[in-house]
């Protein structure tokens, strides 16, 4: 009787190695933030995806910050020209938005971001 | 078979995805601190520093733009305030350097970049829009006060006669301020870095085994880069209009005015310069701005070792010849 050479449980295994090594890989891939940094007079603290509604104080008043679990965005704010609400959702790493009256930021943050800065 | 040749293809199969997968991964992270200053966000990125020295780096770094924020930032209690109320007298070794340098390039430019813009400034008051736009007769009575050629400075003595202007040095003392803090993370011992205030950018060395990459920004679509580039080392300073905006009436109003007609520059959307220094460029780029694409990049162009890329106020973008490279494209 000829033995086959690959088996149903050869290919088991081979399937779970590529998984394990798919798991592994997915944290570095380019394009969605693995935190967000939030940056106000106080200093900053970095938040995981999926944190949810999160209240800044600055000196106008409060900023609220919505972080999701794909994007984070600027929800509402003190500020008079709402520039950083109208900036919409962060979804890749390298994207900042700010409130310079209300001294607010949110940034996306990735280990291999699209970029490393933003000339604006 | 042999059990060798058996397992050969699987084997071969995770080895790739695994080289892949390497590849894709994280290396070494940079280190990143952030502050508001210079009413700006501020950014200072060191790679390949120990830790310790990193962070010590950053503070140098922070420390010198900390310092120009207090002497040049337009709000009381700070020496330019105090130069603008008395209009003249002596200042400081660093305020006569960044006076001097903003004379120089009102001159280099015709005016189109103009240091004594503070009265048209606070006229249009743009941060705290939207309201409706100043009156044409309160533009000419701003526009009445403004005029770099009636500055006398005197380098020697340090010694300034405003001549009945009022100095602002928010188009050229953060590229200053940024040329200190590269200064300042030179001197602790970085070779790796990016100093981003607000998007104005110093950018030297690399980060790790590929270039650093800039994003510039699109000034109509904020999900947008208008392109990705590893500029050389060097200053990347960009000024748009859409960085401090209001719209009234359907019409957009923003920060960058033309010395010329009082009224926000019409020419374009985002300019952005590369220069060896980010003073030369922070100024630039404003004067750019104002000048409108045409005039903008054939002033550009007489300038050596200056280079930039101008989206004009359709949408079209133009650049310099040598745009490409000092700031080359890069896909990835």
């Amino acid at each position: 009787m000829s033995r086959r050479a690959f088996t149903p449980w050869d290919a088991l295994v081979v399937a779970a190695l590529l998984g394990l090594n798919l798991i592994a890989w997915a944290p570095g891939r380019p394009g969605r933030p693995t935190g967000y940094r939030i940056t106000s007079q106080a200093g900053s603290r970095t938040v995981p995806p999926g944190s949810g509604r999160i209240e800044v104080p600055g000196p106008l008043g409060t900023t609220v910050i919505e972080v999701g679990k794909r994007s984070a965005w600027i929800v509402e704010g003190p500020c008079p020209l709402r520039l950083c609400v109208r900036t919409g959702a962060l979804a890749r790493p390298g994207r900042v938005a700010v409130c310079l009256p209300n001294r607010v930021a949110l940034e996306a943050l990735g280990p291999e971001g699209e970029v490393d800065a933003v000339g604006r | 078979m042999t059990r060798l040749a058996r397992w050969a293809v699987p084997l071969a199969a995770v080895a790739l995805v695994m080289a892949y997968a390497s590849g894709r991964r994280p290396g070494a992270e940079p280190f990143t601190e952030t502050r508001f200053l210079m009413d700006t966000l501020v950014t200072v990125t060191v790679w390949g520093t120990p830790e310790p020295d990193a962070r010590a780096a950053e503070e140098r770094a922070f420390a010198a733009l900390a310092a120009v924020d207090q002497e040049m930032a337009r709000v009381e209690g700070t020496p330019l305030w105090e130069l603008n109320r008395a209009g003249g007298g002596r200042v400081s070794e660093a305020l006569a350097s960044v006076l001097a340098d903003a004379l120089a390039w009102a001159r280099r430019t015709g005016g189109a970049f103009d240091p004594t813009v503070a009265p048209l400034l606070d006229l249009w008051d743009i941060p705290r829009g939207p309201h409706p736009p100043p009156s044409p007769l309160a533009v000419d009575a701003a526009l009445s006060q403004v005029g770099w050629d009636r500055v006398r400075l005197d380098p020697g003595r340090r010694t300034v006669d405003l001549g009945r202007t009022r100095v602002d040095l928010g188009g050229i003392a953060k590229g200053w301020a940024i040329d200190r803090a590269a200064e300042a993370l030179r001197a602790a011992g970085a070779s790796d870095f990016i100093v981003n205030a607000g998007g104005d950018l110093y950018v030297a060395g690399r980060r790790g085994d590929r270039p650093w990459r800039v994003g510039i920004q699109h000034p109509r679509n904020q999900n947008r880069f208008l392109r990705v580039v590893a500029p050389m080392e060097g200053a990347l300073v960009t000024s748009g209009d859409y960085e401090r905006f209001y719209e009234w009436e359907g019409r957009r109003f923003h920060h960058i005015l033309d010395p010329r007609t009082g009224r926000p520059a019409r020419g374009c959307q985002s300019v952005t310069v590369w220069a060896p220094t980010a003073v030369d460029a922070d100024a630039l780029s404003t004067a750019v701005f104002v000048l409108g694409p045409e005039e903008g990049l054939r002033l550009l162009e007489a300038q050596p070792g200056v280079e930039g890329l101008v989206v004009a106020a359709d949408g079209t973008v133009r650049e310099t010849p040598g745009f490409a490279r000092v700031a080359p494209e890069v896909r990835w």
